[in-house]
């Protein structure tokens, strides 16, 4: 007989849902999936086999067919266990069916019959409500993060019998609580005010949250670079609901919140390695293609230390995400998209031995070494920096005074109204400063005069391309919005000018 | 032959006796004179003052900046500047004495049409428009290591002084400075930290008495021109220097000629970050101060 169940299939960070048709008839017995399983997926043949038994129901040789429809979406994952485990009952008259209509159903299974965690539970809840399905049956483990979405009932299930009697109403499940938002995250007590000195790159820091630009950090070792960029999420804006969910998402998917189900509400904070992989990093690896870091710090901070070190062809790969915010992995099996809107913090040493311009100790580097250790970065990834700053090492006033200058909640306030001005102007209100199309912020660009003749100087004087002064005016729009200014003044086109690339200044010595 | 080699001016041959030919090379002491020289670009002209400027390939930093100041204030003062167009200390001087639209000789160890160095052949095609190119090796002539100290000879020939700004004690700037000495002519030496190995050249210099210690090109051109007269070029700055703002003049007051960072600047002026980074960016607007990869400060021809 054939039996319907329905479950999901996770491409990218959607889920998309997927019918499973199974039919069990006479024939010689065998068990076989169609509609492009990976080998996780056609493996549930033996898990369900011994968990249908374990759950004391008979299993009798006979011939399976189940088919994953739509058929030509490839279907990753042991979510499938579940559903197919069902089915496989209903198919053969085991259990009623008809039960079954209306829900998504996902579960990985032990040979045992107890439901294992899967991944990407809250995509599922998502589809789920999205296709106007009743509800979803997953491990009572996923529910907490399933229950984040309401509008659809989520059944938490503890074993195959379990669910097999609650199909038969003999089982009341109840409502499942939400998972709680984060506790307190470490890195939430890390605060601004702990850095001492560097008033200027914490002042660029700032500027880079209000407008969503790039920032550079370069300075000697021990300069205070890590301690500046991992406090970058803390002045952020808190994230909007969606966009905890998006953040959420994503961290469901690749499997981070299955021990300790929650709702993401701080920003996310990411630092791969130097040598990460290009799939690392943008994303892919065997099968379907997982998030990569990239898309792991979507509405939060990637932070890439010691930006030399990393590979070149890693950091190209860069580049379109960072342009369009979201990544595309093209697999024979079609293309995935995850998103990816980061706020990218680079670190580097000012040269190879680290000590160029430090008051204490002399550079070693020859001005070849310099030219080479600079021309191992990537022009056009420079390029997509807007704000560039210096960090010196901090003197012995500054290590030994007490920690000085503002708090973050006090600067996250200012950013704050920041983003809010920006978000009137631009068309979808994400937008920022650094990401608005250059019509949108042409028309939202009011100079002064004085910051018009200052441009006209600035383009003779330091010989500024048509590209440095896109970015120029982003910047000093973005300063203009911190001060609650509608106009662009000459000041903040001046202060936009000293961020720019200190790359441009490279001196042209052989 | 490429486009370029046909842009560019054709090379000539000179003689001695004839009338480009520099009276400075039939005064070589021990050393044999060139029998002719292959010559493209703007003419030699004897009475034109010319120093030597030389050092590593390797250089500092300071060393550039260095070679840069002093090439181009000699430039300016009308001084004709000669190296041997090798990476490093050559090329900033050729750089910088062109960059002030002053006269440079480039003297090669190959023939004109070699591409040599690799990384100068830019430089070298701007040479060959606004300076002179100088060899005694016909075209095709491909370098071997003997041609150089032939070559640094002819440098040191073709000056009056021999400037070495750096250079380990075995550089080739060295052997340029005693074949100065050799064929009787000035040896200055700019002096660096006992720990830079790249001072040691200059430094043994001054200490065994061969060179005269410099530190500034106002001391080369006072030895090595006493007629001429030194562009007072800080009468012109005054007219330049537009009017500061109340905070640029703190700011200018603050900065130094070794290069600072924006912090160390908030902090000796104890002024809002964003404003200093203002004032900073107006300034080197004007050219008043100057962006370095270390830090700002004020502009070379500042103070």
């Amino acid at each position: 007989m054939l039996a319907k169940t329905e479950s999901i299939a996770i491409i990218g960070a959607d889920a998309h849902l997927v019918e499973i048709e199974v039919d069990v008839s006479g024939g010689l017995p065998g068990f076989t999936i169609v509609g492009l399983p990976t080998k996780s997926v056609r493996e549930a043949e033996q898990r369900t086999r011994s968990a249908i038994e374990a759950s004391g129901r008979p299993w009798v040789p006979q011939r399976v067919v189940a088919n994953l429809a739509p058929g030509g979406l490839r279907k990753d994952g042991t979510h499938f266990d579940l559903p197919l485990a069902l089915g496989l009952l209903a198919g053969a008259r085991l259990i009623d069916g008809k039960p079954l209509e209306g829900w998504v159903i996902i579960g990985e299974l032990a040979l045992n019959g107890t439901l294992r965690p899967v991944r990407g539970a809250l995509a599922a809840a998502m589809a789920c409500r999205a296709a106007g399905r009743r509800g979803l049956v997953c491990p009572a483990s996923n529910a907490p993060e399933a229950a984040l979405v309401d509008g659809i009932e989520v059944v938490p299930v503890t074993t195959l019998d379990d669910c097999i009697r609650w199909l038969a109403g003999e089982l009341d499940k109840g409502q499942v609580a939400p998972a709680g938002v984060a506790d307190e995250d470490a890195r939430a007590i890390e605060d601004l005010c702990e850095v001492r000195g560097h008033r200027g790159a914490k002042r660029a820091a700032e500027v880079a949250a209000a407008g969503g630009h790039n920032l550079m950090l370069v300075g000697p070792p021990g300069s205070g670079k890590t301690m500046l960029a991992r406090r970058l999420p803390g002045i952020l804006p808190p994230m909007s609901l969606d966009e905890s969910l998006e953040v959420t998402r994503i961290s469901s998917v690749a499997g981070m919140l299955t021990d300790r189900p929650r709702l993401v509400r701080e920003r996310p904070f990411r630092s791969p390695h130097q040598h990460v992989s290009v799939a690392g990093l943008v994303g892919g690896g065997t099968g379907l293609p997982r998030p990569g870091e990239i898309s792991l710090a979507h509405n939060g901070v990637l932070f890439l230390d010691e930006l030399s070190l990393y590979r070149r062809d890693v950091l190209e790969a860069l580049r379109a995400p960072l342009e369009e915010g979201i990544v595309r992995i093209a697999r024979s099996g079609g293309v995935i998209a995850y998103p990816c809107r980061f706020a990218l913090v680079a670190a580097m040493n000012p040269c190879g031995c680290g000590y160029l311009g430090d008051s204490m100790r002399a550079c070693r580097c020859s001005e070849h070494q310099l030219q080479i250790y600079r021309s191992k970065l990537s022009g056009p990834l420079l390029d997509r920096i807007d704000i560039h700053v210096g960090m010196a090492r901090l003197g012995k006033g500054e290590l030994l005074g007490a920690g000085d200058g503002e708090s973050s909640a006090d600067v996250a306030t200012r950013v704050a109204a920041a983003r809010a001005a920006q978000a009137l102007r631009y068309q979808p209100a994400q937008l920022t400063n650094a990401s608005a199309p250059k019509a949108q912020l042409e028309a939202g660009l009011e100079l002064t005069s004085g910051a018009r003749s200052g441009l006209g100087m600035a383009i003779d004087a330091l010989a500024l391309s048509g590209r440095g002064l896109d970015r120029a005016l982003r910047v000093a729009r973005t300063i203009a919005d911190l001060d609650g200014r509608p106009q662009v003044a000459e000041d903040d086109v001046s202060e936009a000018l000293s961020y720019r690339s200190d790359h441009s200044c490279l001196r042209s010595a052989a | 032959m490429s486009g370029r080699e046909r842009t560019a001016p054709a090379a000539r041959l000179i003689a001695p006796g004839g009338a480009e030919w520099p009276s400075h090379l039939d005064h070589l002491g021990p050393h044999a004179r060139p029998p002719r020289l292959y010559v493209q670009g703007r003419g030699l002209n004897s009475a034109t003052p010319c120093i030597a400027v030389v050092g590593t390939r390797r250089p500092t930093g300071a060393g550039i900046e260095m070679a840069e100041r002093i090439a181009r204030e000699l430039a300016e003062a009308g001084i004709t500047i000669v190296s041997g167009l090798a990476v490093g200390i050559d090329a900033a001087a050729h750089r910088a004495a062109l960059a002030a639209g002053g006269h440079t000789i480039a003297v090669l160890g190959c023939g004109l049409d070699i591409p040599y160095p690799k990384r100068n052949v830019a430089l070298k095609d701007a040479i060959r428009r606004s300076g002179t190119l100088v060899t005694e090796h016909p075209q095709g002539t491909h370098p071997t290591k003997a041609y150089f100290p032939l070559r640094n000879r002819i440098i040191a020939g073709l000056s009056g002084g021999v400037l070495v700004i750096e250079g380990a004690i075995t550089s080739g700037a060295l052997v340029t400075a005693r074949l100065a000495i050799d064929c009787d002519r000035s040896v200055y030496a700019v002096p660096g930290s006992v720990r830079n190995p790249m001072a040691e050249g200059p430094n043994e210099l001054i200490r065994s008495s061969q060179a005269m210690l410099v530190t500034c090109a106002k001391h080369v051109f006072d030895d090595l021109a006493p007629s001429l007269v030194w562009p007072d070029s800080t009468n012109g700055r005054a007219k330049h220097n537009p009017e500061l703002t109340a905070h640029e003049a703190r700011v200018m007051r603050a900065l130094d000629d070794a290069p600072l960072s924006v912090d160390h600047l908030c902090r000796a002026l104890d002024m809002k970050p964003g404003l200093v980074a203002s004032c900073l960016s107006q300034l080197e607007v004007r050219g008043i101060v100057a962006r370095t990869r270390a830090g700002y400060a004020h502009a070379r021809r500042w103070g």
